[in-house]
């Protein structure tokens, strides 16, 4: 038969007497456990992760004082020169005026004669661009060249403003028709994140935008944008 | 009272080990409350040390500058766009010139080209000449364009006919673009 254990207050004061030394201490000790799991040990989670907050916001006003440092440094005028020449090569709306231009300098500087050319104008309220590509202007131009001049007649439409593009080229005996577009492309709607790092041209784009501006100052000689007199003989494309 | 000595002596032992445990105890119960506290001190200390909250205000007066040049970032971004944009349009345009002039390069003197239609997918040419000679050279120099693969493929030589009026040779040949 097992010995039984008595538990009553002499028992309890007993035990106190005899371990009293020992009691308070162990308590510290558990308590000292308990705050390391739940107020030391969180305590430096939190710290771990204020830190990468740090690391971070750290970043981002990196990103933001380049960003600021980058724009102070633009000069205006050269910014307006470079955008004139970007926003010519590539207009925001159809250029007719731009493309009469581009197409009479491309004849005068290949010596052809500029027969007539018509514009397709397509829907003008049709602003919508399927991803990836570029709305155009459809042109059918009659030159009076051959051969050579045909080729010559190219290689300088492609040095215009607005940019062109041949789609194919007819070239007979005297006479040489080709279906050209003339690319424009409206400005969508821009977010300005402060955040995201900003890019100056790099010196291959700033190289193209030289060209562009050449492109944009060649001269042409008397040009003359026909003015429509009446509406019945207008020469409007439109 | 040889058991007394021992019993003496026995209660003593006991009693210095109790003690030493006693004071170890006390010790580590003050060195743990201690480095707790300490260490939950310092961590408070660092907490407040690395807030981002001086950097969130350091950010808010940068941006509050950038604010003041917006229409320049506008144009920046725009401009890195529309300059990417025309690169790839100048990039993918069919550089119908150069191949004109190849074609041209290759058309003897002797030859005349009545016609050349040219787009990005094929060209077919009318050519005549009084010499089948010409000719000949001419499908020559065509038929070496295929096989080397420069320009052209799967080049299409039509029949020659002859004109008894002015004892003229015509020719059509249609090939694909490379």
């Amino acid at each position: 038969m097992r010995g039984k254990i008595n538990v009553d207050a002499e028992a309890i004061k007993y035990l106190y007497k005899q371990y009293k030394e020992y009691i308070l201490p162990s308590f510290v000790i558990f308590v000292s456990v308990i705050l390391l799991f739940l107020s030391v040990i969180p305590q430096i989670k939190d710290l771990v992760n204020i830190a990468r907050q740090r690391d971070a916001e750290l970043k981002k006003l990196e990103v933001l004082k380049n960003n600021l440092d980058l724009l102070s440094s633009l000069d205006n005028s050269t910014l307006d020169t470079q955008f004139e020449a970007i926003t010519s090569a590539l207009p925001q709306n159809k250029d007719f005026e731009g493309i009469i231009y581009a197409v009479s300098g491309a004849a005068q500087r290949s010596g052809v004669g500029l027969g007539d050319f018509e514009f397709q104008v397509g829907d003008l309220s049709d602003t919508s661009v399927a991803s990836g590509e570029f709305p155009y202007l459809s042109t059918k131009l009659n030159i009076q060249a051959s051969n050579q001049q045909a080729a010559d007649f190219i290689t300088e439409l492609f040095k215009s403003v607005p940019l062109a593009e041949v789609l194919d080229v007819s070239v007979s005996e005297r006479s040489t028709k080709l279906s050209v577009v003339f690319y424009y492309k409206p400005i969508p709607q821009i977010e300005i994140n402060d955040y995201t790092p900003l890019k100056k041209l790099s010196a291959e784009k700033l190289e193209l935008v030289n060209e562009l501006s050449a492109w944009k100052s060649y001269p042409v000689i008397n040009i003359q944008i026909p003015v429509a007199t009446d509406s019945s003989q207008t020469s409007s494309p439109f | 009272m040889k058991s007394d000595i021992n019993l003496l002596s026995r209660t003593k032992v006991e009693s210095a080990i109790k003690g030493r445990l006693s004071n170890i105890l006390k010790i580590i119960s003050l060195i743990s409350i201690t480095g707790v506290l300490f260490t939950s001190f310092v961590l408070f200390i660092l907490a407040r040390q690395l807030s981002v909250d001086s950097i969130r205000e350091k950010q808010n007066a940068v941006i509050k500058n950038i604010n003041f040049l917006k229409e320049r970032h506008a144009r920046l971004i725009v401009s890195n766009q529309k300059i990417e944009e025309i690169s790839q349009i100048i990039k993918k345009r069919a550089k119908f010139d150069n191949n004109l002039r190849t074609v041209y390069s290759k058309v003897p003197g002797s030859v005349s080209s009545q016609s050349i239609a040219l787009d990005r997918q094929k060209i077919s040419m009318n050519i005549t000449s009084s010499s089948l000679i010409s000719i000949n050279e001419f499908i020559n120099n065509f038929t070496e364009m295929a096989k080397s693969k420069k320009l052209l493929q799967d080049l299409t030589v039509g029949s020659i006919a002859l004109d008894p009026k002015n004892g003229n040779y015509s020719l059509n040949i249609e090939a694909q673009i490379l």
